[in-house]
């Protein structure tokens, strides 16, 4: 369970991206967090994920209070979250497979297994076989499904996506949700942020965000698209 | 346990892949490493072999009195009874002014009276002693000196005790250059692995985001750091087996010239482990300092 609790962020120099934030994520639930441009929504992303702390209040994981954690609880908080970055953060110098390789590396995943796991996450994102490619020869589409497999191929509790569908047309962003849609099917809890609600089958929590406020914290069901 | 080992197999992997990728760089690091190293290991060598030359020197201490030209036969034998009652003296050789004139002017080969009109030098007593001990053969001159009929004494083993004090102090020297150079080395493979951390900065903020520890982002750093070291210590054996080699085969000439041998002789092997281990030591060292000091600069930034 992820809960905020009266939390802002103020970055120095600038006005709170954040204020007197409060919510709860049960497990398993699809969260969209929309919003315009500035409203927050990275912010507060990156404060759910643990890239940032908050400057105050207190954002709990589990058994963890964010705010208070120290840099090492902090790397194993981040292995729990599987991370989907507006700009892909890609590493163009290695290819499909060893960008997905990453984070097993990184949680001592290696030989057989990691083959396995990689293997598996680039099928679900249909990339299998383009794993020996080069991730600047693939198209913005299929570079955001490289960056979900990444995140999804140690098998996080959570996804978190930061606008996965900002920079691609409707066919390509229809394609993501679904694979996201797939996640959460399965129990794992999503949290994207997005300029738009999508149109998708399921119940989902929403939370509107303006200059850094909550504005709106409810939940619906989204009726299936014609 | 195996996750450990596998953790850093993976690493090595990635050091040697950085390495491989950026061949000329890799390269020229090699030859300015072992260049830097091959400084203060050849003024070593050349230490070593003088060492060794002077250690192979059989010498004896040796003591010259020189008498004054006017005096007793009585105070010459009070002398010799003193002399002989000394257990540093070995053996006494007395040599009348005479006998060393003529032995001097053989030696010159010139005529010394042509030169001068008197024999200008004294009666003498050449002793060997026992003993090498500064100590003890500073008492012997002092108690020596009360004899008035003695006018000079030389000790003739001084220039082996000079030659040690030299070799002392040129090591002492070598040292401190060493270890200047063991610094700019320092330097020199920080400052490289600084600049590689910018240029993995993408893939260093990636996995920062993942999860990853500041240990698991540096060790590839480290890999990459030791070797340096390692290449440029091959690299610096490579450069003095090299000379060593060479000046051996121009010293035949010159040593059929001279009459005596000249050659160098090769470091030991623990010379070449240690010059190597230090190497590596240093690419380590100043690979984890370069690298913690970037990571901390590199911040999250999602």
């Amino acid at each position: 369970m992820i809960r905020f609790d009266q939390v802002y962020k103020r970055y120095p120099g600038y006005q709170e991206a954040l204020q007197n934030i409060n919510f709860e994520i049960t497990p398993g639930e699809i969260v969209f967090v929309t919003g315009a441009s500035g409203a927050g929504k990275s912010t507060l992303l990156k404060v759910l994920s643990s890239i940032e702390k908050p400057s105050s209040g207190t954002v709990m994981f589990e058994n963890y209070n964010l705010s208070r954690a120290k840099d090492k609880t902090l790397n194993t908080i981040r292995k729990k979250f599987g991370m989907v970055f507006q700009d892909h953060k890609l590493l163009y110098d290695r290819n499909c497979y060893e960008n997905v390789a990453l984070p097993l590396a990184v949680n001592n995943i290696f030989g057989n297994e990691a083959n396995k796991r990689i293997r598996a996450a680039l099928d679900k994102v249909g990339l299998l076989n383009k794993e020996r490619m080069m991730p600047i020869t693939l198209s913005g589409g299929e570079q955001q499904r490289l960056a979900i497999a990444r995140a999804i191929v140690c098998r996080p509790a959570i996804i978190t996506a930061d606008e996965p569908t900002g920079n691609l047309d409707k066919a390509y962003a229809n394609e993501i949700m679904n694979i996201f849609l797939s996640f959460h099917q399965v129990g794992v809890t999503v949290i994207i942020s997005t300029h738009e609600l999508p149109n998708i089958p399921v119940k989902f929590k929403h939370f509107h965000l303006a200059n850094g406020l909550l504005t709106s914290n409810n939940q619906r069901y989204a009726e299936l698209p014609a | 346990m195996l996750n450990y080992l596998l953790n850093q197999k993976e690493s090595l992997a990635v050091a040697i892949r950085r390495l491989v990728y950026s061949k000329s760089a890799t390269f020229m690091m090699f030859i300015v490493i072992g260049i830097t190293m091959c400084l203060p290991a050849l003024a070593f060598l050349f230490l070593e072999n003088i060492k060794q030359a002077s250690s192979q020197i059989e010498y004896k201490a040796e003591i010259s009195i020189f008498l004054k030209t006017k005096y007793s036969d009585d105070n010459l034998k009070e002398l010799n009874v003193f002399l002989k009652e000394q257990p540093i003296v070995n053996k006494i050789v007395f040599e009348k002014r005479d006998d060393s004139w003529q032995k001097l002017q053989k030696k010159l080969n010139i005529n010394g009276l042509d030169l001068i009109d008197n024999n200008p030098l004294p009666d003498s007593l050449y002793l060997s002693l026992n003993t090498l001990d500064e100590k003890e053969i500073d008492f012997f001159i002092e108690e020596s000196k009360n004899f008035e009929i003695i006018d000079e004494i030389t000790v003739d083993s001084a220039w082996i005790n000079k030659l040690n004090s030299i070799l002392s102090l040129s090591q002492l020297i070598v040292n401190f250059i060493g270890f200047l150079l063991l610094v700019v080395l320092s330097v020199i493979i920080g400052n490289t692995i600084r600049l590689q951390t910018l240029s993995y900065k993408d893939e260093i903020e990636v996995s920062k985001l993942i999860g990853a520890s500041n240990a698991f982002i540096r060790r590839p750093f480290l890999y990459t750091g030791s070797f340096y070291g390692l290449g440029g210590g091959l690299v610096t054996i490579g450069l003095i087996k090299s000379l060593i080699y060479i000046f051996n085969l121009n010293s035949m000439a010159i040593e059929k010239t001279l009459g005596f041998n000249i050659s160098l002789l090769d470091l030991r092997f623990n010379h070449y482990f240690f010059t190597i281990m230090i190497c590596v030591a240093i690419g380590w060292l100043s690979s984890f300092f370069a690298s913690t000091r970037s990571l901390n600069k590199i911040k999250n930034n999602a």
